[in-house]
């Protein structure tokens, strides 16, 4: 039986959705695609600090588990946590190069990121946020986003960083540290003085 | 007032956290596009049979659609062809070729009409 766009039940498993993509049911690709797309691209967007970049990540990864589909076994993995996993080494492939050719691992605003004059509280926090996560390690930044923005589990990050759950909650901790240093003195520009 | 805090507190980073994960980062419409595309491209090919049943309920999908809701007939028409102008590229290929018609007739293009209208009026130049 065919289901309608609002028929797709939400109770699906991603796993389900992608057997039945390579099963013939080209609308399961577009569930997928929404549920999954916009926190892989929130994650690699966070990492990389390019819009572009992590756009083309996003579709790489994606095109990955198309290909995958046919092989897909449930029991195995969460297709987000797959994802992630996927993404994340992409990421990094792409930090690694930009260290190739000498390109700064520094903050570069995305083109498409909405200004100041928005004049929200939350852009605010949310732009400082991303120029903060820019100054830590890679590892620490990964480790912050999956954490505290992606809201993941120490063991899945563990599973999706390949390292050990120790190590996810020591770069975490010190990630978080480093970027409350890092915007103390940005406190009035971030809301909280008026408590 | 000078503050002396030399670092934002638990609860100020848990706010900072916050708005962040309340701001999710939105696909462009060129990378649903994209993503459109090769998930058509990639989809492994169905049998025969499997085929014709699909593309029976494809036509009667897109009835129900149409007689549901008139009103999403047209954006969803500018999808498809949208999609499959994506998918066939610049237009210098003048006839459709099989992946293009797979990804006419599949039901992608309705889906992602109804979940991103926003796609949809791109798709369809405005």
């Amino acid at each position: 039986m065919t289901k309608m766009p609002f028929d797709r039940s939400s109770d699906q498993s991603d796993g389900d959705l992608l057997l039945q993509y390579a099963a013939g049911d080209t609308s399961a690709a577009a569930e997928l695609m929404t549920r999954l797309t916009p926190a892989i691209l929130g994650m690699s967007f966070r990492i990389l600090n390019d819009r572009a970049e992590a756009e083309d990540v996003v579709q790489d990864a994606m095109i990955r588990l198309w290909r995958i589909a046919p092989d897909w076994e449930p029991e195995r993995a969460q297709v987000s946590t797959w994802l992630y996993k996927v993404a994340l080494n992409l990421c990094r492939d792409r930090l690694r190069a930009r260290r190739t050719v000498g390109m700064p691992d520094g903050f570069d605003v995305a083109d498409d990121a909405p200004s100041a004059a928005q004049g929200m509280l939350a852009k605010e926090r949310t732009d400082a946020l991303q120029a903060a996560l820019a100054g830590l390690s890679d590892r620490q930044r990964q480790a912050v986003v999956l954490r505290h923005i992606e809201g993941l589990a120490n063991p899945e990050i563990a599973d999706i960083m390949a390292i050990s759950v120790e190590a996810v909650e020591s770069l975490s901790a010190r990630g978080k540290r480093a970027l409350a240093t890092a915007l103390a003195d940005q406190r009035e520009t971030l809301g909280f003085t008026d408590d | 007032m000078t503050d002396t805090h030399d670092s934002l507190e638990d609860l100020e980073m848990a706010q900072l956290f916050q708005a962040a994960r309340a701001q999710p980062m939105v696909p462009s419409q060129d990378l649903m596009a994209r993503m459109a595309a090769d998930a058509a491209a990639l989809q492994p090919p169905v049998v025969t049979s499997a085929a014709q049943g699909a593309d029976a309920d494809h036509l009667s999908l897109w009835d129900r659609v149409s007689g549901w809701i008139p009103q999403m007939a047209w954006p969803v028409g500018l999808a498809t062809a949208g999609l499959t102008g994506v998918w066939i590229g610049s237009g210098t290929v003048p006839v459709l070729s099989d992946q293009a018609q797979s990804l006419l007739s599949s039901d992608l293009a309705y889906e992602l009409a109804f979940r991103m209208p926003s796609l949809t009026a791109y798709l369809g130049g405005q």
